[in-house]
């Protein structure tokens, strides 16, 4: 493919969007009317949920804020950072600490794990403005391999294989699994809502002109360096906040958690949801928490024998599957869910009005 | 302590040789298209799984065993580069950040897949391949004791970092391959078969990966634990520069030192951790390793 013909799929990639915005404009109240109901519907869950899928729910909260957080670094800002899983247990470790050892309350641990998480991906920013690109993927690299030596460590001297039990929050009479999701959710929410506007203002310009070229974004006056720090505290924070709350949440703080393949997952919420896509993090994080669950439903259908093969493998099968969605929405389709749900709605959306949508007509 | 640093010489002089030979695998896929391929430990557990199903279910021998399953691997290596890689390099000219690491986040993916079918396919539990070196012992110093499988493996290793050193510096492929990863656009318009060059270093690195496997699995186990020699082979290739393929031989010998007396000196816990410092300070101090070139920013 030759540069110009490269350039013209570039400038097409970009107009893609633009679409996107005219259909919405086509429909100005649906959006925010979906946007209502969507946000009415998570509000009534529990009371219609049994705690099996409440746990899920909570767990797809805590995934949407680390996904949040590692989609700004790894899709907005352009730096490819593999450091998630280092952050989640510094964020976990932080809470941990202060919350057992020092006995803050509940959310001021949670932001120590945060603050803790965002001061250490100040530290990777620096090395950031020396390694560039691919360079950085070795040196989160490391920082995990570093950050899980030092923390198994710090667990083995402190309390040893069980890990920190964190204090159990009491509600009162409530049910303690709603208040979790109230709670967790609440959090998740206000996370998704900040950064889809944080992304319009001239920060989030700023991050994301970055990863298109530094030295034009240095030209129109962006101080790059600045910007940088900046957007590793706020990815980090996010990890670290999702990390204390993930330990909070199941009460207990192990290094052995945080694999990976954890960071991988990650990953793969913000790939197969759409790179530097906020709805594409939340779309990414309920597909991958939300796959394990499926399968094991899906095995109820099956026979015996290929039931008992899928239940001794769905750690081993969810891998696969993500991995697999990885390497095919990189071929095939690097926008993500978010991009073929937003085309399906518009296409959805124009037949309903009863117009040809510019979208449907431009594809 | 005399006997300590010769234990800690004794130990680094396979591990060195496994680090040539699995660090070709990084940087032979690095030098031909800038990117590094995270699947290499998977390669190198895919290749070592290959060799023991050949001689377990197909009772071949050992050796032959190792071409078959470096031969099934070059294939794979190929494919790799024909079904996925094309795809992500041809996008990759639009230059924003993410279009240049989605090949290597691609290869996170295929890393993942690998690793969990071979785990469903074989389990967790360790296999054994019989060596087919001789046991004999050799002290070429006094206190150090090397197998005559250590001296095999290391000139094997040897002969694969020479060869590779002379092909990319001296053959006609070689040069084309420099010339494709320098400039792709401007190689494939002066008649360069790009692609023909990058499926050719994906099955020369899937090889590389294999004997690394195989040649490992002989003096230790064949379990998905062995491609934990797949990640840190990479430090030997960073500290030698990424794209350079001479200096994977001084990186990984440096790197095998350090870690041996690192695990010596300070117990066996801290192994993995010497190497991730290694590579930090590296990445911090000298980005382009020992003899890499520094890469030029043109706007």
């Amino acid at each position: 493919m030759s540069g110009q013909e490269t350039k013209q799929a570039v400038l097409s990639g970009d107009a893609n969007r633009a679409p996107e915005r005219s259909a919405d404009r086509s429909s100005r109240l649906a959006r925010p009317a979906l946007f209502c109901a969507g946000f009415l519907a998570l509000l009534v869950i529990p009371f219609i949920a049994n705690s099996y899928f409440l746990a899920i729910a909570i767990s797809i909260f805590i995934a949407v804020i680390g996904s949040v957080g590692t989609n700004l670094i790894l899709g907005v800002a352009g730096q490819a950072s593999i450091g998630t899983a280092a952050l989640m247990a510094i964020g976990a470790f932080a809470t941990a600490q202060t919350a057992v050892y020092y006995h803050w309350p509940f959310l001021a641990a949670v932001l120590a794990g945060g603050v803790a998480s965002a001061v250490i991906g100040v530290l990777i920013a620096i090395p950031a403005m020396r390694v560039r690109g691919l360079y950085l993927i070795i040196a989160t690299l490391a920082l995990f391999y570093v950050a899980t030596f030092l923390l198994t460590r710090y667990q083995a001297a402190k309390v040893g294989d069980t890990g920190f039990l964190l204090p159990q929050l009491t509600f009162g009479n409530l049910n303690p699994l709603v208040s979790w999701y109230y709670i967790i959710g609440a959090i998740a929410v206000v996370v998704v809502l900040v950064m889809g506007n944080l992304l319009r203002t001239r920060f989030g310009r700023a991050w994301s002109a970055m990863a298109r070229d530094e030295v034009t974004t240095a030209v129109i006056g962006v101080r790059v360096r600045a910007e940088k720090i900046r957007v590793f505290a706020v990815s980090s924070f996010l990890i670290g906040i999702a990390g204390g709350l993930y330990g909070y949440y199941t009460g207990d703080v192990t290094i052995g958690v945080f694999t990976l393949d954890l960071a991988i997952s990650y990953i793969a919420m913000c790939v197969i949801g759409g790179l530097g896509s906020v709805a594409g993090s939340v779309l990414g994080a309920v597909f991958v928490i939300g796959l394990p669950y499926l399968v094991t439903q899906l095995t109820d259908q099956l026979p015996a024998t290929q039931a008992a093969f899928m239940s001794n493998h769905v750690f081993d099968l969810e891998v696969v599957v993500y991995g697999i969605a990885i390497v095919g929405f990189l071929v095939w389709e690097r926008r993500g869910l978010a991009h073929l749900l937003s085309r399906a709605y518009s296409i959805a959306w124009s037949r309903l009005s009863g117009r040809r949508g510019t979208e449907a007509s431009s594809e | 302590m005399p006997g300590s640093v010769q234990n800690a010489i004794a130990a680094a002089i396979p591990l060195a040789a496994t680090y040539v030979i699995a660090g070709l695998a990084w940087a032979i896929i690095f030098r031909a298209s800038k990117i590094f391929n995270f699947a290499t430990a998977q390669f190198i557990v895919l290749g070592a799984y290959l060799a023991y199903c050949l001689t377990r279910d197909a009772h071949i021998p050992v050796w032959l065993a190792l071409i078959l399953a470096a031969a099934a691997m070059a294939l794979i290596g190929a494919l790799t580069q024909t079904i996925f890689m094309r795809r992500l390099l041809d996008a990759s000219g639009d230059g924003s950040a993410q279009a240049s690491f989605a090949p290597v986040i691609l290869t996170f993916g295929l890393a993942a897949v690998i690793e969990h079918v071979l785990s469903i396919s074989f389990g967790t539990g360790p296999e054994y391949i019989a060596s087919p070196f001789p046991k004999t012992i050799f002290h070429p110093f006094s206190g150090v004791v090397l197998t005559s499988a250590n001296v095999i493996i290391g000139v094997i290793a040897l002969v694969l970092w020479g060869g590779s050193v002379l092909f990319i510096r001296l053959s006609k492929w070689g040069m084309q391959m420099r010339a494709a990863a320098e400039q792709p656009l401007l190689a494939s318009q002066s008649g360069i078969n790009v692609n023909g060059i990058l499926i050719g270093a994906w099955a020369a690195a899937a090889v590389m990966a294999a004997i690394a496997g195989i040649t490992y699995s002989y003096s230790s186990v064949v379990s998905p634990d062995i491609g934990n020699i797949g990640l840190r082979s990479l430090a030997p290739v960073i500290v030698g520069g990424m794209d350079s393929v001479t200096g994977v031989l001084p990186g990984a010998i440096i790197v095998a030192l350090a870690e041996s007396f690192a695990a010596v000196g300070f117990g066996e816990s801290v192994r993995d951790a010497a190497v991730q410092v290694v590579i930090l300070a590296v990445l911090v101090v000298r980005p382009s390793g020992l003899l890499g070139g520094a890469t030029v920013r043109r706007p």
